[in-house]
Formats: structure tokens, sequence, C-alpha cells
């Protein structure tokens, strides 16, 4: 599973690497980072969905909200 | 004591009342915010976005009666996952207690659970918030209504409740909500019983509660601060770096010979508390253009400016439009012909209402003289390159400007006009300014009524950078960063001098 290395709010910040850096536009691509330390270049759109996938993940309250 | 407000954009704050009150059942909302301190610590709470609570008929993890409210975790975490998603760094809790037809406030319930929601909000949703964003620290407030009242709190990392005093909101006019127990009989003096008669007692109480930045304290910003005092206003920040000079005594209201020389707010906060002694008068001798300036009127619902350059105008649109605060621009001219008569005695009321109207750099109006911004905010370097290219005119520097004629009958005329749109935003007494003035004294006949009086409907443009990027955002955006924006903003967009900024 590859996870983008840095995200901006909406924008996806763009680390750049040697190895890619050729393939990137920016804007429009993002690198994302593999488990085992590669990179892969990935659309922006797929890097902010896999990070937020992450986030959501980790909210994970177990209290129900009362008011009274 | 924190002076803490909330400032709603248009439409929102009746949404979520009529959400809240939608029935006899208590209900609840959720508001994603950014926000603003100002310098004395004070917090503006600005919305963006309403999330209602609501759920099918037959889900069990919304459960409401007309005296308690509780959501399980399986739908609160979401609206918590889409905060963490959203710019916004603020969180308020919002909910009903439809059964008081009156005065409301928190119930012990209500105390306790807030505690336990800010714990989580401070705790663990910073937590995600460090790993994942770069946007402010989270922060929790919480709103209560019932049928005719409020009550607010920001809810402090460490568990205690502050105060908000009140919730602003423009929709038709400005109106601002204080909560019950915190109005006071005083607010309606025996000095604005005339007034009242007029523009009724709730214009009266509102206007009480607002607070106004006097931005530019010279010929104009003199008569409209003394104006605002007289109106009933009695949270003023003055704001301007001079010191009175003899050649402003034409025209700067209540200066007496003896206060030359002393620095302008301190004359006018003077002969305003001699006005009224029990009014809250800040004065900050610096330049508007300052950190320090910026940070202590920021969180103000009106900004009225008195300046005599185009520099500060387009800064402090910018700022207003982000703070969301109520922008009133009052500007004067004389313009002589060559052979030294009068050609123009002018005015020029500049109104903008963020999210309502066009702030002033997508206006129909060409409202800046943006080779004089440019000058204002290009490095010496730059200047000389566009000279160099014909885009600035060697002989035209500001500074070598010699002063320019200025009398107090002009002066008197368009703080006149402003003082009475501010006055209209509260007694909503005609349609409002959408968006600016034009006035000018007739030259050809005796009859000194304005030659040109046009009220131009004016809306905010979709592509504005201001009204579509940063409306609202609070301290969400830095000033430093604006400055650094605008700078290229001007150059390279709005001047197109791409090639002056290459040399």
């Amino acid at each position: 599973m590859a996870n983008p290395i840095k995200i901006n709010g909406e924008e996806i910040v763009v680390e750049k690497n040697d190895t890619v850096d050729q393939h990137l536009q920016r804007g429009e691509q993002a690198i994302a980072q593999n488990d085992d330390g590669s990179f892969e270049v990935i659309t922006a759109e797929e890097a902010k969905k896999r990070s937020m996938d992450g986030i959501r993940s980790l909210v994970v309250n177990q209290r129900a909200v009362r008011r009274g | 004591m924190k002076n803490h407000k909330i400032k709603f954009p248009k439409g929102m704050y009746q949404r979520l009342r009529d959400h809240l009150l939608q029935n006899a059942n208590e209900q609840l909302a959720y508001l994603f915010c950014h926000q603003s301190t100002d310098a004395y610590g004070n917090v503006c709470i600005l919305p963006g976005k309403l999330i209602a609570i609501d759920s099918c008929p037959d889900d069990d993890t919304l459960k409401r009666t007309g005296t308690s409210i509780c959501v399980e975790p399986e739908l609160v975490n979401e609206v918590y996952a889409q905060f963490i998603e959203s710019e916004y760094s603020c969180l308020v809790n919002c909910h009903s207690h439809p059964f008081s037809s009156s005065k409301v406030s928190f119930s012990g319930v209500d105390d306790r659970e807030d505690k336990l929601e800010a714990q989580y909000v401070y705790g663990e949703l910073n937590s995600v918030r460090n790993e994942h964003c770069r946007k402010a620290e989270h922060s929790f407030a919480s709103i209560v209504v019932s049928q005719s009242d409020f009550d607010s709190r920001l809810v402090t990392k460490d568990g205690k409740f502050e105060t908000v005093e009140t919730i602003t909101s423009l929709d038709n006019g400005m109106t601002i909500e204080k909560h019950r127990s915190h109005n006071s009989a005083s607010e309606i003096g025996k000095a604005w019983h005339r007034q009242t008669l007029a523009f009724g007692e709730e214009f009266q109480q509102s206007i009480s509660r607002s607070s106004v930045a006097v931005l530019g304290c010279g010929g104009l910003g003199s008569i409209i601060a003394e104006g605002i005092v007289r109106l009933g206003c009695k949270k003023i920040v003055l704001i301007d770096d001079d010191n009175l000079e003899s050649s402003n005594l034409n025209r700067w209201q209540g200066a007496k010979l003896s206060d030359v020389s002393r620095p302008k707010v301190e004359v006018l906060k003077e002969l305003l508390l001699a006005y009224n002694p029990v009014i809250d008068v800040e004065v900050v001798s610096a330049s508007v253009h300052s950190e320090e300036a910026i940070s202590r009127f920021k969180n103000c619902d009106f900004y009225l400016g008195c300046f005599d350059n185009h520099k500060a105008r387009f800064l402090i649109n910018r700022v207003a439009v982000q703070y969301r605060a109520i922008y009133l621009d009052a500007a004067s001219v004389i313009e002589m012909d060559s052979s030294g008569q009068i050609d123009l005695l002018g005015n020029r009321l500049g109104v903008v209402l963020p999210g309502v109207s066009a702030c002033m750099d997508c206006s129909q109006i060409d409202y800046y003289d943006r080779e004089s911004i440019l000058r204002g905010y290009a490095d010496p370097g730059l200047q000389e390159g566009m000279r160099k290219q014909g885009y600035l005119d060697s002989n035209n520097d500001m500074e070598e400007e010699g002063p320019s004629p200025s009398v107090y009958p002009l002066n008197m005329m368009v703080s006149s006009l402003l003082l009475m749109e501010f006055a209209n935003l509260f007694g909503k007494f005609r349609p409002l300014a959408v968006n600016q003035y034009l006035n000018s004294v007739n030259l050809n006949t005796p009859n000194m009524i304005s030659a040109e009086l046009d009220l131009i409907e004016d809306y905010p443009g979709k592509d504005c950078p201001n009204c579509s990027s940063v409306l609202g955002a609070g301290d969400s955006i830095s000033l430093e960063n604006f400055y650094e924006r605008e700078e290229k903003a001007i150059v390279l967009d709005n001047l197109d001098l791409s090639e002056a900024i290459a040399i």
C-alpha cells in the first residue's frame, strides 16, 4: 500500500525526488512512497483519497454526544 | 473580561435557528468555523459550514425528546471525520431548548458534556490533525438557543468556559444579538431618547453592542469618530500614526491649537471620552499596514476607512473580506484646473458587505489607482525597473506630491453619507447600499445638492480572489502571506507588468 508523502489541505504538496522528477506534473500527479521505501507516481485525486481514508480510520470516538 | 463573538455569514444564523427549533424536540447541529484571535485575546468565530444533524425515522443513531438529545458515535464520528478533512479549525456544537420561550442558559448536562466533547476535540482530534494537516490547532465552542434567546461559550483546553458576548449576522441589515442576562437597561440612556424615537430601541441596542475601527484619524476620521459615538457606539478602536499639525486645524473636528504636535489618536480619544465617558476607546499610534494595528482592529464589526491613499484601501478591503467586517470607505477630492479654478468637488462612499456585495477588487467601479498601490508595495529596485519600462511616471512619485486641497464642509458631506449608511445597517430604514455612492457638488448652479448620486448594485465576483477564496478565513490565512501574494497579484494579474518584475 502506497501512502502519499504530504498533504496540504486541498492541495497535494509534491516533494520532488530525482528518480521520479521527470514524471512529475505539478498539481496533476503526486509521489507516493510504498511500504518498502520505493516511490510511485499516482494521481493527485488518488493520493488525496488514500490520505483521507487514513484519517477517517483514526476517528475512533466511542462516546455518544448528549445534551439536555 | 474577554469579548468573544461569532460573526455569521448571510443567512446562516437563521438557517441554524430554523433547524434547531423545527419542532418541540431538542435538535443538534455543528458549525465548522475559522477563527481570529486579536491582540487582546478576544476570539472571533467565523462559521463557514453548517452541519444539521438528522437521521432516517428507523435509524437509532439519533434520539430526541423535548428535553434531551443523544447522537451515537457512528453518526457523530462522521461529523468529526468531515471536520478533520475540512480547512476549518473551530468546531461548534449547537443545540436547542425548544421548551424555553425566553431566556436560555446551559444545563448541568450541557456543562458536563461540553467539557467531555472539548476534551476529545483538543486531544484525540488534534492528534489526527497534527499528523495529517497543516491547519491551525482545533478549538471548541457551543451554542444553545431558545425560541427568543441564545447563550454561547468557548470551552478552553483546560475545560473552562468563556462567554461569547455577541452573535452578529448580516442579512437584510446588521443584527447584533446579546444573551439576555448580559443586557443592561443602561444600554438605552436619555442621551439617545430622540434618536430612538426615529430608529427604535432595537437599533439603539444593536449599535451599542457593535465594535468599530476608525482607520485614519484625520479630517474625515475625526468627524466620523464623533458621529458614531453620538449614534451610540461604545467600542471603538482608533488607528493612525500621525501627529496633529497646524495645517490640520481647518478641518480636524474638535482640535485646538494646543493639541498641535500630539498624536491624533490621543487627541481624538480625549474628545470621544468627553462626549461619553463610559465608552471603550482603544488607540493604536501605528500605521494601518502594521501587524500591531491589524491585530488590534481585525475582529471589529465595522472598519470605517478614512484614508487619503489607495494602498491603505487595497489592504483594508482584503482584511475586511477575510475577517468578515463591514467596510465603509469615505473619500473626498478637490480637483483644480490648469488656471487654478476648482474643477471638481467630489465625494465617494464605498460599501463592502463581505459575501453580500462586491469588494473593491471585483466591483464594477474602478476603485483604486492601481499604479499608486503598486508604487506603495514595490521595492525601490522594482520601481526603478518599472520607470525604465514606462510603467511608472518618474515625475509622479507619491512622496514628491505636495499637499492636496481639503476643506471641512466637503469632509462633512461624505462623513454624513457614511454615518447615514452606518445607521441604516442597523435601522434598516431603506435598502442597503450595494455597493457605492458617487457624489459631487454641482458647480454649475447655486443649488449645492449633488450633481450625481448613484447607487450601484454590485455583487461578489465568482472569480474574485478575495470574495471566492479568503471570505471569512480569519487567521487561517496569514497576513504575512497576504502581503507577499498581493504584491505578486498586482504585478502579474491586475497590471500585467510581468516584464517589469523580471528586471
